[in-house]
């Protein structure tokens, strides 16, 4: 779950940064997922479906809390805009140092980092190859903004062992 | 976790001897660094300190990050 604010962060983020691509850090909580995959709002998410102009896609294949599996969810504290030290519209490397930093200040607050986003400005919101075979952490929330189509897209994955699997974005209101 | 040496590669190899699971999260089949590892003495990054000759004193902290990357490729 991420705050509308934040969300915008991230698109605004990746709308100044082109043609580049520009990444960041999500910092949170991770929480159990709803029962049966059910969000609690489900409002929310049907409005969500509805809304064009952001292009949120509210995936159908959540996952369910189960023993020894990652935890599902987390709710997004802070967005927090690295550097992409790659200079790149097509690859993207988060300064060692903003991670240790980030971390840090994650931590003094209670948090932690749950994950990552990126931009891809010419190719869907979906990992790349690349994005897959350099996935750090199992545990983390992969977010990624397309910027191919007139109206930016914005989809959250898992990365597991060189899978993928999409997971839904909940925006609070 | 606690571990002991007098540089990053001893601490290493404190910590490998009491886990070797983690001998290959840490170093190459070559004995060097992970490329894909972050190794941070206190605040330093110990690529810039000498990597596994970097210099440890007590009470030194090191802090292991993964590398974060990816792009549209």
């Amino acid at each position: 779950m991420i705050r509308k604010q934040d969300l915008q962060q991230i698109f605004s983020h990746a709308l100044d940064g082109y043609p580049l691509e520009v990444c960041g850090l999500l910092v949170g909580t991770e929480t159990v997922s709803s029962p049966a995959g059910q969000p609690e709002d489900q409002a929310a998410v049907d409005r969500l479906r509805q809304r064009s102009d952001v292009g949120l896609q509210a995936s159908g294949n959540p996952h369910e809390a189960e023993p020894g599996k990652p935890p599902a969810a987390a709710f997004v504290e802070l967005v927090v805009a690295t550097e992409n030290v790659a200079g790149s519209s097509r690859v993207y490397e988060i300064a060692p140092k903003a991670l240790l930093q980030v971390d840090r200040l994650a931590e003094s607050r209670g948090f932690q980092i749950v994950g990552v986003y990126h931009s891809h400005t010419h190719t869907e919101a979906k990992p790349s190859p690349t994005d897959i075979a350099k996935a750090p952490d199992p545990y983390w929330h992969y977010v990624l903004v397309s910027l191919r189509d007139v109206h930016p897209a914005l989809r959250s994955w898992k990365i597991e062992g060189g899978k993928i699997e999409e997971e839904k974005v909940v925006v609070k209101w | 976790m606690p571990a002991e040496g007098d540089t990053v590669g001893e601490v290493f190899e404190d910590l490998i001897g009491r886990h070797p699971g983690l001998k290959e999260q840490l170093l190459t089949d070559a004995g060097e660094l992970h490329r894909h590892l972050n190794v941070f003495l206190n605040d330093d990054d110990i690529r810039y300190l000498g990597k596994l000759d970097a210099k440890v004193a007590d009470g030194d902290t090191l802090t292991l990050m993964p590398a974060v990357a990816g792009g549209a490729l």
